[in-house]
């Protein structure tokens, strides 16, 4: 009888290891997809700092999930034409002052409707936007205009892919992705 | 002797086996279970190092305005302030001595429905080359999900925006985070 116990036991105890590993496994692979949705997307607020390429000038942004796209305050827009092609030169400044002139070339132009006074017409360039970790190529409009308080609004155009929004929050994370 | 004690010790080593396989792997069960909660916009809360528990919405929510049982669609508008309204016939009355407003709100339906809020205040918005306008701020209870709130609304003129209600941070800020990928993940639900 004693002999049957331990015999038993002993087989238990054989049988539980590969559960064990199943455990761990499962464990494992519900805590991957746990990071992996948290890798998706940062959790940011409604003022963060983002980091524009080319120029690797840092300003002072307002994420607008109302926003379709996203549109840039610059100063001195002006057309030329280069090979054959329209291009377009901007001065952007930042809060700290510190004031770059970038070169593009325009993709479109684009009719934006404004809740004050008559819609406009903008030119579109490709910049590369940084916030947080998060990197990604988005058309932006440009508006001839000075406001170094937010001069660039993000909307869902870069934000749909890379972050969730808390709007009781501002500056929570500064510009460091990594270059390809 | 000798013999008995050589065939106890597999004994004592497999019951001491099983209960460390059985025990881990129970531990490791609940905390699967902790961490495979999928998130689910409109199901899920965010926990933050706040008290207060913050629903994950959209960048359009369906809202209800109380007690008029009105639903509208509402964009959520994080760069702004104060929420906003778009809203027809907007006449200012006067009831008891006091300073009303009246103004019809259309739903997605097309159906038109007035409604009659005390005047809490009045912005006067000079426009350079146009006569000034006056904008009026009244108080509705609005719903987002389960987040009831009587908000600070200012009536706007929406005309040619697809959305009528603009839902700004006095409402979102400390009740709501917002999923830009997402759009219409709650009903409004508030009793």
């Amino acid at each position: 009888m004693m002999y049957k116990i331990k015999v038993l036991l002993i087989l238990l105890s054989f049988l539980t290891t590969p559960l064990l590993g199943f455990a761990e496994a499962e464990s494992a692979t519900s805590e991957l997809e746990e990071e992996n949705n948290n890798l998706e997307k940062d959790l940011v607020g409604w003022i963060e700092k983002v980091k524009l390429s080319p120029s690797n000038i840092t300003l002072e942004a307002k994420l607008d999930t109302g926003a379709d796209n996203c549109s840039l305050n610059a100063q001195d827009i002006k057309k030329f034409k280069r090979k054959g092609q329209t291009w377009v030169k901007f001065k952007i400044k930042n809060r700290e002052k510190k004031e770059k002139t970038i070169e593009l070339p325009v993709i479109k132009q684009t009719r934006i409707k404004r809740v004050k006074g008559k819609s406009q017409v903008r030119p579109v360039v490709r910049l590369g936007l940084c916030l947080g970790s998060k990197y990604s190529e988005v058309d932006v409009n440009l508006a001839d205009r000075s406001n170094f308080a937010y001069p660039l609004l993000v909307g869902r155009s870069f934000l749909s892919a890379h972050v969730v929004l808390d709007p009781s929050r501002t500056y929570t994370t500064e510009p460091n992705c990594k270059s390809d | 002797m000798k013999a008995h004690s050589s065939s106890s010790f597999p004994v004592i080593l497999s019951a001491f086996l099983l209960l460390i396989h059985s025990s881990v792997f129970a531990l490791e069960k609940e905390e699967g279970k902790k961490k495979s909660e999928t998130t689910v916009a409109g199901d899920v809360t965010i926990h933050t190092t706040e008290t207060k528990e913050k629903m994950m919405v959209g960048w359009i929510e369906k809202v209800k305005i109380e007690p008029e049982n009105l639903v509208m669609h509402a964009k959520l508008a994080p760069g702004t302030e104060t929420s906003s309204i778009g809203a027809e016939n907007v006449k200012s009355f006067k009831k008891k001595g006091e300073k009303w407003i009246k103004f019809d709100l259309v739903d997605r339906k097309g159906k038109k429905q007035t409604l009659k809020r005390k005047l809490i205040r009045i912005a006067k918005i000079k426009r350079p080359g146009n006569d000034p306008i006056e904008r009026f701020t009244i108080k509705l209870e609005l719903c987002v999900g389960n987040t009831f709130l009587e908000e600070e609304v200012t009536i706007a003129d929406r005309t040619g925006f697809e959305y009528e209600l603009l839902i700004g941070r006095s409402f979102l800020a400390g009740n709501l985070t917002i999923d830009p990928s997402l759009s219409y993940t709650v009903k409004p639900s508030c009793r």
